[in-house]
């Protein structure tokens, strides 16, 4: 006779004692304790790296909206991140004559609602039409970009000017050094990802689904796919926006363009598909990866070019759940296939009265 | 008002202009039919077969380290050998992009397919970018360097040689694509590749061709345009964007309206940039441009779309 192990759970002691140590509250006090050793033992050199790895992660969470949601390719990503950016410095920064040297927070509403705007105004027109040509308008709208607001030097600060943009000041606490905006970005980070979970779960996230699904349905039931694919491109471009807020006091100075031209949408664009969309723990794991591996690997002269273009063909190669959806797919599968093996055994001993042994029959 | 000598002379920047953007732009339409992909990866591969190219033919002294540790030891071959190389260089890449996107991806959702397409280039990219770091070269043209002025501008023989090259590409390419067998077959798999199938169409076979020929157009496309700008990923890049936008106004449909539609993107950009409605700065003719393609766009989507309901009717 099999006897069906009694079920084990592991319980803390204490105050914690009623908390049940299940995968997601290990995954939690895990990543709790590598935020809080961790970086007290590395270089600064890999802080900086995470805390933009951070801001990449919020940057593609903005993508996965438009992507990973409503179902439309951008190339305008590093275009949105870009206009953020120097909209955000501009408004924060010190040193030269008409800038704004605002309080962080206003700075980042300004450059958060530009990103807004503008991801919403190329919706506008855009919603309607295929796939390609959205690629394409969005391609026009990151070369346009290029070559207007981010040379004009009197917004983007133009090469070796000596103009200082000064990390925030939130509610009279300094994030002056780089392990304090490193905390502060993580928790933009976490608060990004908690927006775009919750809004996946309204009604307006499973619209936007739904348009993606299936527009003729969506429109039956009353669900405007213009409308909402203008809405997913407006959230996308709202967090692309926060993301590019954060960038801007990072590196204390005005960023180099070559940072927002074309290539680096495309490689914004590789995050996403290599991760799929269905997590955002994924996304978010994948955004710091391909921020840190090329550093990493600075050693074997990891071109960033190759490492977006094995993303993008790997990850469609992988199909849409992508890196992380794939992972999952396995784990559930394993976990199925336990489930199946249990309820078998279970089923094995109610058929089987104690004491007979049928397997001599 | 309008200085009649910078009108003629941006007509005929915009002419060399459009011929520029109309070398990709054929080969963009060309896989467009075939598969309803926009081939992004033509870029990459525009830039592979110019690199090449260049390697093979360039004055080691013209290249950029020169004298330094960092020249490129680049060949000094004769022209024509290095033309033939760079296209079937060209036709091979795209065989290769074609084998996946044609096979395994022969069914997938378009946009996904063309997602791939945007890998395909950035790989390709990425190994012109390693193997010759921070190159931004003077490439020479197969035509020479002759030039003569026609209507006060001063044009150059290779610049007449790629107009009279791509018309006569486009007046070929045509024929084949409307009056031949292997143009019907390619029609057929563009509209249903299911159905083409079921008539006996080698679709593989033909799939294949189309996209190894418009691979071979996007190698000499490289070549071509790199000696009227620069050699370097950016550039390359940028008269992409520009050849995709002549496509759009084509309506990816036709060689013709393709052709059409660079033309159209070259005048309007280099009568804003010559001066024909005065001084514009370089941002105001990005934007023009922009409104340009974006009018395009939207006239050809909404047209497509009238057509598809018509057709449901």
């Amino acid at each position: 006779m099999s006897v069906t192990p009694p079920k084990t759970s592991l319980r803390l002691p204490g105050s914690l004692a009623g908390l049940q140590l299940t995968p997601p509250v290990v995954a939690v006090l895990g990543l709790a304790l590598v935020m809080g050793i961790v970086p007290q033992f590395v270089k600064e050199y890999w802080i900086f790296l995470s805390t933009a790895g951070f801001l990449t992660a919020i940057t593609v969470m903005g993508l996965a909206v438009i992507i990973g949601w409503a179902g439309q390719v951008t190339l305008a990503g590093a275009a949105l991140l870009g206009t953020s950016v120097y909209i955000t410095g501009y408004l924060l920064r010190e040193g030269l004559a008409g800038s704004g040297a605002w309080p962080f927070i206003p700075a980042m509403i300004g450059g958060v609602v530009c990103a807004t705007v503008l991801s919403a105004l190329v919706a506008i027109p855009t919603a309607r039409f295929s796939g390609v040509y959205v690629m394409v308008l969005t391609m026009g709208l990151q070369v346009t970009m290029e070559r207007t607001l981010f040379t004009y030097t009197w917004i983007s600060g133009g090469a070796g000017a000596d103009v200082r943009v000064p990390r925030p000041e939130i509610f009279g606490f300094k994030f002056d050094t780089d392990m304090r905006y490193f905390y502060l970005c993580f928790v933009a980070m976490v608060i990004a990802g908690l927006l775009m979970h919750a809004l996946r779960r309204s009604r307006h996230g499973r619209a936007i689904h739904l348009v993606r699904t299936d527009r003729q349905a969506a429109a039956a039931v009353g669900i405007s796919p213009w409308r909402y694919r203008v809405i997913a491109f407006a959230v996308g471009g709202f967090l692309i926006g926060i993301a590019g807020a954060f960038t801007a006091p990072l590196y204390e100075s005005p960023p180099a363009l070559t940072q927002y031209i074309l290539f680096q949408s495309l490689f914004l664009l590789a995050i996403p598909v290599v991760a799929g969309t269905q997590t955002i723990v994924g996304l978010a794991s994948v955004a710091v990866a391909f921020q840190i591996l090329p550093a990493a690997l600075q050693s074997h002269r990891l071109s960033v070019y190759l490492l977006g273009g094995a993303g993008l063909i790997g990850g469609t190669l992988l199909g849409p759940r992508g890196m992380a959806g794939t992972l999952l797919d396995m784990f559930q599968q394993k976990r199925d296939v336990a489930r199946l093996s249990e309820l078998a055994g279970t089923e094995d001993d109610s058929a089987t009265p104690s004491g007979s042994d049928e397997s001599g029959e | 008002m309008f200085d009649p000598f910078i009108v003629k002379a941006s007509l005929v920047t915009g002419v060399a202009l459009g011929a520029l953007y109309g070398i990709l732009g054929i080969s963009l339409v060309l896989s467009f039919r075939m598969s309803r992909i926009v081939a992004f990866v033509h870029g990459g591969i525009a830039l592979c077969s110019a690199f090449l190219y260049w390697y093979l033919t360039a004055d080691p002294a013209r290249t950029s380290g020169h004298g330094t540790n960092l020249a490129y030891a680049t060949k000094e071959w004769p022209k024509a050998p290095a033309v033939i190389l760079a296209v079937l260089l060209g036709a091979g890449l795209a065989a290769l992009f074609a084998w996946v996107a044609t096979g395994r991806m022969a069914r997938w959702p378009r946009v996904t397919v063309t997602t791939f397409s945007l890998g395909g280039m950035l790989i390709f990219t990425g190994i012109t970018q390693e193997i010759w770091q921070g190159a931004f070269e003077i490439v020479p043209s197969p035509f020479g360097k002759g030039r003569v002025t026609l209507w006060g501008a001063n044009v150059s023989h290779h610049q007449i040689a790629v107009i009279a090259l791509l018309v006569f590409l486009v007046i070929v390419l045509h024929f084949v694509v409307t009056r031949t067998k292997t143009g019907v077959q390619m029609r057929a798999i563009s509209d249903d590749v299911e159905a083409a199938e079921m008539v006996g169409v080698p679709v593989r076979k033909i799939s294949m061709g189309v996209w190894c020929l418009s691979g071979a157009l996007a190698g000499l496309g490289g070549v071509l345009l790199t000696p009227m700008t620069r050699l370097g990923a950016s550039v390359v890049l940028f008269v992409l964007i520009r050849s995709l936008a002549g496509a759009v106004l084509g309506g990816f449909k036709s060689l013709p309206l393709a052709l059409l539609g660079a033309m159209l993107f070259g005048q309007v950009e280099a009568h804003t940039a010559g001066g024909t409605f005065g001084k514009i700065s370089s941002g105001w003719r990005e934007v023009i441009l922009m409104a340009v393609l974006f009018v395009g766009v939207v006239i050809v989507a909404r047209r497509k779309r009238s057509q598809f309901r018509l057709a449901e009717t």
